[in-house]
């Protein structure tokens, strides 16, 4: 009887473990990261804005270190890698502030920029998405809050993880297997 | 009655002798400084070859600051107003004194509105790269030019060279910057009673030319450079001659109402 409530036991402890293993080895860190060019539908954002955003996206990801590849919007090299995730981004406000009110009030002229950020893989399912804001209150030009935007991107950034893609012989294990057995 | 009368027809005759003072002063644009050195790098700069655009004629005047003044490096941009004679250019300067420099020469400028092929080649434009190529650090300065086909961009022993063909959108625009700025404009920001504020008060205007091209690899790039007044517009009209791509107009085009750049509009993957 004694052996039975120590076997119920240890089943039970056993059990969440073994589970836990196998939902943390579903999930694996993404190489590389598609940055696709800022869209802004809602809002007119000036062009250089627009491309600052992108270029400073661009370099932060790079700067982070926490993706292997950081490719461009529409970069062939990137097309066909399960490894890698896409950024979308889409601009919902902008208040376009004044250098010059802000080095002489100190409190007023404040650039603000509200970007819409969708991580997904390349199948286009939806990973994470968050609302970041880039702003410049005191120094600096009004583009320095694209580049405020970018760091607080890149480090959204690197909390994501994918679904585990199986390895080349799994691959070849799976493909004799019905498609509902197969992970994605 | 008669005193009342006298004074009233001197007021109505005076009137326009203060128009036509007006009327004298023109609105200039200085569009490049050059400092004049005597050939050795010990000696300092004591004057300036100020290129200064009034109407449709560009000028260029001997200045030389008095003591003390500061130095004009940074004005380029900067509108004033000026009273053009036959040899020399009479302005105020920013404490309301009036000043005379000598003309050494002037030239006319090609109006807005001749066609694009009409456009001289275009020499070096300094300018300044805020963001945006691979293996140039960020707010670099040096100099566009257009070359063979390729605008190319040289920042000391750096090169940047990006094909016409290449460039998807080509977008102009204005901008303002510190006069005194850098280091030294950061320290000023902390000077006593204002004064720091006080300076930042005074701007120069600048031109941006944002543009876009893709790479062999079909990646997109984003540029943005700064320049003196007037140059993005020309730069960007040579660019669209040469194969450059725009999903705006060009000043020139809009205005003949030609459809030579909205054939070119961009065209995305």
């Amino acid at each position: 009887m004694r052996d039975l409530d120590r076997a119920t036991i240890l089943f039970c402890l056993m059990t969440p473990l073994c589970l836990t293993g196998v939902a943390l080895q579903a999930q694996e860190k993404p190489i590389g990261v598609e940055v696709e060019m800022i869209q802004s539908d809602e809002v007119k954002l000036p062009a250089e804005f627009r491309v600052a955003l992108y270029e400073n996206l661009v370099q932060q990801l790079h700067r982070k270190g926490t993706f292997e590849n950081v490719y461009r919007d529409g970069d062939r090299n990137a097309v066909g890698r399960p490894d890698t995730i896409v950024l979308h981004t889409n601009v919902k406000g902008f208040k376009q502030g004044s250098e010059r009110t802000r080095q002489v009030t100190t409190v007023a002229g404040a650039t603000s920029i509200h970007v819409h950020c969708r991580f997904s893989d390349t199948g286009g399912h939806t990973l994470l998405e968050r609302d970041i804001e880039g702003k410049v209150h005191f120094f600096g030009g009004n583009l320095k809050a694209t580049s405020d935007f970018a760091k607080k991107a890149a480090s959204v950034a690197r909390g994501i993880t994918i679904p585990a893609h199986p390895k080349p012989a799994d691959r070849a294990a799976t493909l004799d297997q019905p498609a509902s057995a197969s992970m994605r | 009655m008669l005193r009342s009368l006298v004074g009233v027809l001197t007021a109505f005759l005076l009137v326009p002798a203060f128009g036509q003072m007006k009327a004298d002063y023109q609105l200039g644009t200085i569009t490049d400084v050059v400092a004049r050195t005597n050939g050795s790098p010990e000696d300092s700069v004591t004057s300036y070859d100020i290129s200064l655009r009034v109407g449709s004629t560009l000028y260029v005047v001997l200045y030389t600051p008095p003591l003390g003044a500061g130095t004009p490096q940074y004005a380029a941009g900067r509108e004033l107003l000026v009273k053009v004679g036959e040899k020399t250019v009479r302005f105020n300067d920013m404490l309301g004194e009036s000043r005379e420099v000598p003309i050494e020469s002037s030239s006319p400028l090609e109006p807005a509105g001749e066609s694009i092929e009409a456009d001289p080649p275009q020499a070096p434009v300094k300018a300044t790269l805020v963001i945006g190529a691979t293996g140039v650090k960020d707010n670099s300065n040096g100099s566009l030019t257009l070359e063979k086909g390729n605008l190319r961009f040289v920042h000391s022993k750096d090169t940047v060279d990006i094909p016409a063909p290449s460039i998807t959108d080509l977008i102009t625009g204005s901008d303002s910057q510190r006069v005194i700025r850098g280091t030294a404009g950061t320290i000023s920001m902390f000077g006593p009673y204002g004064s720091g504020r006080f300076l930042s008060l005074f701007r120069s205007k600048l031109d941006t030319l944002t543009l876009q091209y893709r790479d062999p690899d079909g990646g997109l790039h984003g540029l943005i450079f700064t320049m003196s007044v007037g140059r993005a517009e020309l730069l960007k009209r040579q660019l669209v001659a040469q194969g450059a791509h725009t999903t705006v107009e060009t000043q020139k085009s809009s205005e003949q109402g030609t459809s030579k750049v909205s054939e070119t509009t961009e065209q995305k993957p």
